[in-house]
């Protein structure tokens, strides 16, 4: 049967497609965000982005193994594909809505744009750029189970083989690792989103009766 | 796209599947979600407890979803309402955040002004709220169905997805024009609903997009 | 007539927004609530119209219990403005106002035609109309509020600090146009502001609140400008109290009539090298003595208060005031020394 050890090479298969498609689509996504979000030019390429989350992960993957050969390669594009759209628009918007009032105060301290950028914008944008990568982690987490389609390993090996051996058990594994998987990583970033916000402190308390009718004036 | 042209009815039987696939759970979660976003707004707790659950749901990998339902509601693992149900319930955890993110940006006083004014809840929901939610609204529905076309297509895995069955069929065939033709056929989907929505939100809120101030 | 009974509002963390409030409200009347930020009057206004339930206290509206009467029915009885007007922003000027009879039950048809006899009577100018609220400036909006609140002529008018979020200019037009219309209305109304001078010029009576939700006077405006119940509300009212309150004094000052009008058609001071050139209409334009120029203010209209009188004087170089009528025209001259007798002999002022 399927013994722990098994799991644990799955499980880091499947963490290795996902965190190589993460990094080179953070390598290509957040520098272009950063520039779109600073110099306000190039936003085409936020819908061009935007426009690649129409193209479906499974034909773009089952392509590219007929045209250059089974491997990690064709997986790795269809996954840096899906992630950099969350990852561009979120660092964009992040450096967008930074305070016009305090780049302006940055700007009339005699900053750089350079260090505008690092020291002011980037703090600012940087809780938007952790959810935009959180939504990209979602995404390929889920999707990397298809690259056991391609025959290559990842917990959705489970997955596929369970459904050819008609075995039920196996399939269900597969699905509650994936969950598991998203799940953990997801409240791992929210805790890092929840370091990098600036100034945070407690959700301001409301007056319990108040959803409704605005109290006193 | 040679097999496109030369299985023209075979690809427009997948294309009619795969729509029907992705615009009904769509459909459910919005339906669902209007009525379940209004009720949670005056439920804080309860409304606390659904935005976590959303949040879960939306983490699970919906292949994963796609083969579980099987088990857990007894429908056969071919059967495409699996899709719809896992579908339906990504739409609905997406969606209702919208809807309760949409309605709080009813400004206060326009809320205020239907209650004085002696609108009932419900009317008021129907006639004030959700009109002038909609800039907010229709975003989000366009995001929910250009993904579940996307989702769809990873049906085919287990035998079920529209055009995703050129992806599958095409690869065990070798086969790269018919995996095109599916891709294709994906992408114009995707954009159609796309177009569609944003073109419906843009027709509900002439209101917002006058603003020259009058003299 | 509305009667609050020891009406309460407390929230469940303990504050208290209002306590024991009793107050009448006459028919007819419009009644100012002012005070500062959370004072309580809001809320006590809400509770009429229970947009807020009261913890404890009835409010009786014609001797009837609001608390027995329908929400929907008691909020369709009262017409409600909002700062900043609430309108509804996907529905037009006309169909704003619409709604309220619509809701009542009205047809299309005679909700838009009675929306539209609304909007003249505040005098929205009918080409705005079909403007959804967005292409309205702030001050045509709540004109709308105002016609929406009032096109179903309902008995009680509820204003929720109407004119707070408009620029003083507009502000003073909009509260010379609800001085206009109460010659019309027949409506009781309560108006919310934390104003005082607002207070003082609409009112004919004014309730004083303070924090806690108490009120601390409840009284017409010239009892309170010349009689404060309390050091609170006399800090409230503010500087130049005693001057302004002569804003609601009217004495018989006696008037001197106007000389023949020089080739210029300047009129002579008399008792002095003074001159006051006007327009064709004999307006009032500059006051001249061959050496200065100096604008000259609208005058001082013949009837009004003995502070539009003492200010025209002590503002006149000539020391001498031009005596206005209701169009404006020169009639007469009234010296300073004149206005200064009349406060010396006060006939029943303080």
């Amino acid at each position: 049967m399927i013994d722990t050890a098994t799991v644990l090479l799955r499980v880091l298969e499947h963490l290795g497609y996902s965190g190589l498609a993460l990094g080179i689509a953070a390598l290509i996504a957040v520098p272009l965000g950063l520039y779109i979000g600073h110099t306000g030019r190039g936003s085409w390429m936020i819908a061009g982005a935007n426009a690649l989350r129409a193209l479906p992960s499974l034909g773009l993957m089952t392509l590219l193994v007929l045209l250059i050969g089974a491997g990690v390669v064709p997986p790795t594009i269809a996954l840096v594909i899906l992630a950099v759209p969350p990852i561009l628009s979120n660092t964009a918007a992040g450096i967008s809505v930074a305070d016009p009032a305090a780049v302006d105060a940055a700007r009339a301290m005699g900053m750089t744009d350079r260090q505008l950028l690092r020291q002011v914008e980037l703090p600012i944008a940087l809780p938007l750029v952790v959810s935009g990568f959180r939504a990209a982690v979602l995404q390929v987490v889920a999707t990397a189970t298809i690259a056991a389609f391609v025959n290559l390993g990842g917990i959705g090996r489970f997955i596929f083989d369970g459904l050819a051996l008609y075995d039920y058990g196996r399939v269900v594994l597969g699905a509650v690792l994936v969950a598991a998987v998203a799940l953990a990583l997801d409240g791992a970033l929210a805790l890092v989103a929840r370091a990098v916000t600036p100034g945070r402190v407690g959700r301001t308390r409301t007056r319990p009766d108040s959803a409704n009718e605005r109290v006193g004036e | 796209m040679n097999w496109m042209f030369a299985n023209p009815d075979e690809f427009a039987a997948l294309f009619a599947e795969h729509t029907a696939l992705s615009l009904l759970p769509t459909l459910i979660g919005l339906v669902a979600a209007v009525p379940l976003g209004a009720a949670l707004r005056g439920l804080p707790r309860a409304r606390a407890i659904a935005v976590v659950v959303a949040g879960i749901v939306f983490t699970i990998p919906s292949l994963a979803l796609f083969v579980v339902i099987p088990g857990l509601i007894g429908t056969r693992i071919l059967d495409p309402v699996n899709v719809v149900i896992a579908l339906s319930m990504y739409s609905l955890a997406l969606l209702v955040r919208s809807v309760l993110d949409a309605l709080d940006g009813v400004p206060p006083a326009v809320r205020d002004a239907a209650r004085a004014m002696g609108y009932s809840s419900l009317r008021r929901i129907v006639a004030v709220d959700l009109p002038v939610a909609v800039p907010v609204l229709v975003p989000a529905l366009r995001v929910v169905a250009v993904t579940n076309v996307s989702l769809v297509s990873v049906g085919a895995v287990i035998g079920i997805g529209g055009l995703g069955r050129l992806f599958t069929a095409g690869y065990q065939r070798s086969y790269p024009d018919q995996i095109v033709a599916g891709i294709i056929g994906t992408v114009v989907l995707a954009l159609l609903i796309d177009r569609l929505l944003a073109l419906a939100g843009w027709s509900l809120t002439r209101w917002q997009r006058v603003t020259e101030a009058a003299a | 007539m509305i009667e609050f009974e020891g009406v309460s509002k407390t929230y469940p963390d303990g504050t208290a927004a209002v306590d024991g409030l009793d107050l009448r409200i006459d028919s007819g009347s419009l009644t100012v609530f002012v005070g500062p930020s959370g004072c309580g009057k809001t809320t006590s206004m809400r509770m009429i119209n229970r947009m807020v339930e009261p913890t404890a206290g009835r409010i009786l509206m014609d001797g009837q219990d609001t608390a027995q009467i329908p929400t929907v029915k008691l909020r369709q009885s009262m017409g409600y403005v909002l700062q900043g007007a609430g309108l509804f922003p996907h529905r037009t000027a006309i169909d704003n106002v619409a709604t309220t009879l619509r809701l009542a039950g009205a047809s299309k048809a005679d909700a838009r035609r009675r929306a539209g006899d609304a909007l003249r009577l505040v005098r929205l100018r009918p080409e705005l109309d079909d403007r959804f609220p967005s292409q309205l400036s702030g001050g045509q909006q709540q004109r709308v509020g105002v016609a929406r609140a009032l096109v179903a002529d309902p008995p009680v008018l509820l204003m929720d600090e109407p004119f707070s979020a408009v620029d003083p200019v507009v502000r003073a037009e909009l509260q010379g146009e609800l001085l206009r219309l109460r010659g019309t209305l027949s409506q009781t109304i309560v108006f919310v502001t934390h104003d005082i001078d607002e207070a003082l010029l609409l009112g004919d009576r004014i309730v004083v609140f303070g924090p806690g939700g108490t009120v601390h006077q409840c009284a017409e405006p010239q009892t309170i400008l010349e009689r404060p119940a309390d050091a609170f509300v006399a800090q409230m009212v503010g500087r130049d109290r005693g001057f302004r309150a002569l804003g609601f004094h009217v004495e018989d000052l006696p008037v001197l009539p106007l000389g023949d009008p020089g080739a210029d058609g300047a009129l002579e001071v008399p008792g002095g090298s003074w001159r006051l050139t006007v327009d064709d209409a004999g307006r009032p334009l500059t006051w001249e003595n061959g050496v200065t120029r100096t604008p000259a203010g609208d005058g001082h209209a013949a009837g009004s208060s003995l502070r539009s009188a003492l200010d025209a004087a002590l503002s006149s170089p000539a020391g001498t005031a031009a005596v206005v009528d209701d169009a404006g025209r020169v009639v007469g001259w009234l010296q300073r020394s004149a206005v200064l007798t009349a406060l010396e002999a006060p006939a029943g002022r303080p």
